[in-house]
């Protein structure tokens, strides 16, 4: 039994990294059609969360050639159209969205500067504050933005790696304050699925170091009943990137230890979402890096020790989303081929092998064609 | 060879008895007087400890923040360039 609830695609750079130059409709349904061959159930979104009339007078950037709140909708209404390959015993028969969205003054993009100023909100005060807390523009994220193309089976995990200035002058609030936004958002999400007639999920995507060292305390976990985290290895240094590290560190994080052992952080007992990963160089072996060959039999490697210690019933992790669901780039897991359509690269196929028959590509398979990075598959 | 008389010998088993006792007593007080500059001074050191602790650990979430971001920021820069290679060289 291979009990990987959410399987998931990021494609990240095709929502938060083309506000201004945003794909077509055909574009968009052509990759979100590519990617569900990949057994995938979920599809995490990045679209940023502030408001359009916001993004212009505050980042002087404009969305184009949809607002930012129809190109959210827009991507709601394919990805909600695309049934899944597995039918309607899983969720429903179509695939749900995951909804990684950032708000720009977080993250100091599209000209937006870091916002350390902005109030947390309520989830009671949160209709009412508008644009003035965060809550309130989480909110309007949700009523507005998204609205009434939701799902039930959707995911919603606000702010990803949201601790990154969390040690810097640019932390967009405190610890304590880290620690009491993310019940607050949950709470408006509850709300929201009950006006929508809708089962949601909320989770935040932390950065795997906060939850590790006990930074984040086990009052955030509990509230979500999920520890989720973006991890790409290396908490014990840069050379512990093997698969069998990667294993240890989440083990270790389930009995609330960091990866020696020690500690007692917030973690312990709780079910894992790995809210983001790829193989970028320094995710992997330095042998792995050497040829296209190695990269894939890391590759292979990687998802048979999730499957054998980390995914329920050998392990706690409950979701996996691959940060790799566009072209051109290293950690693609697609290309596009002589006609502009999306196809599944080698990683892809081998991302395919672990999510639909579970037991994973059995030894590295020869690569036939491809001549870049993201086109090499077989 | 000279015998002792048991009497001489209970006398010398007094006086070097007293003389363990005195020498007990001095390592008594010495230890105790060591336990109280360990208590007082594990009072001061644990909180330090404690702070250094939680130092080191934010220390290390720090550095691996910023050292999750700039490889990110590495690759993309590696994709930006290989991607201009590519256009140049075709």
């Amino acid at each position: 039994m291979f009990n990987l609830t959410y399987k998931s695609c990021d494609i990240m750079k095709k929502t938060k990294d083309t506000l201004t130059s945003q794909l077509t409709t055909v574009e968009k349904t052509d990759l979100v059609a590519r990617i569900a061959t990949m057994g995938v159930t979920h599809i995490a979104i990045s679209v940023v969360m502030d408001d359009n009339a916001r993004l212009i007078s505050v980042g002087s950037t404009t969305p184009s050639p949809r607002t930012v709140e129809s190109e959210t909708q827009d991507w709601c209404s394919i990805i909600h159209a695309q049934p899944n390959v597995y039918g309607s015993g899983t969720y429903g028969g179509f695939l749900k969205v995951i909804h990684r969205g950032a708000f720009c003054g977080i993250e100091n993009i599209w000209g937006f500067p870091f916002d350390t100023g902005t109030a947390l909100g309520t989830a009671a005060s949160s209709a009412a504050d508008g644009n003035t807390t965060w809550c309130g523009r989480y909110y309007r994220y949700l009523n507005n933005h998204v609205g009434t193309r939701v799902a039930t089976g959707d995911v919603f995990a606000p702010i990803p790696e949201g601790t990154t200035n969390a040690f810097g002058a640019n932390f967009f609030t405190n610890q304590a304050g880290y620690m009491s936004l993310f019940p607050q958002l949950n709470t408006i999400t509850s709300t929201y699925a009950t006006a929508q007639n809708v089962t949601l999920t909320f989770m935040s995507h932390n950065n795997f170091s906060e939850a590790a060292s006990g930074w984040l305390a086990s009052s955030l976990f509990s509230n979500q009943s999920m520890v989720g985290a973006d991890y790409y290895g290396q908490r014990r240094g840069a050379l512990f990137n093997k698969p069998s590290d990667y294993v240890n560190d989440w083990a270790q994080l389930y009995l609330g230890k960091d990866w020696d052992g020690i500690g007692n952080n917030g973690c312990a007992g709780v079910n894992q979402f790995w809210g983001e990963w790829g193989d970028l160089p320094n995710a992997m072996s330095t042998s792995a890096a050497l040829t296209e060959e190695n990269r894939l039999a890391f590759l292979i490697q990687f998802y048979k020790s999730l499957r054998d210690s980390l995914v329920s019933p050998n392990g706690h992790l409950v979701g996996f989303n691959n940060w790799g669901g566009w072209e051109g780039q290293n950690t693609s897991l697609l290309y596009k081929d002589s006609d502009g359509k999306y196809q599944l690269n080698a990683r892809g196929k081998i991302l395919q092998s672990f999510f639909i028959n579970n037991g994973g590509t059995t030894r590295v398979p020869v690569v036939t064609a491809g001549t870049a990075i993201d086109s090499y598959t077989y | 060879m000279k015998l002792i008389s048991p009497k001489e010998v209970n006398t010398q088993n007094q006086i070097a008895k007293t003389a363990v006792v005195e020498e007990l007593a001095h390592y008594q007080s010495l230890l105790k007087g060591a336990r109280e500059t360990y208590e007082e001074l594990k009072e001061r050191i644990d909180p330090i400890k404690e702070k250094l602790e939680k130092d080191f650990l934010i220390f290390v979430n720090m550095i691996q923040l910023k050292r999750s971001k700039l490889l990110k920021e590495l690759n993309e820069l590696e994709n930006e360039l290989e991607k201009r290679k590519r256009i140049l060289y075709k």
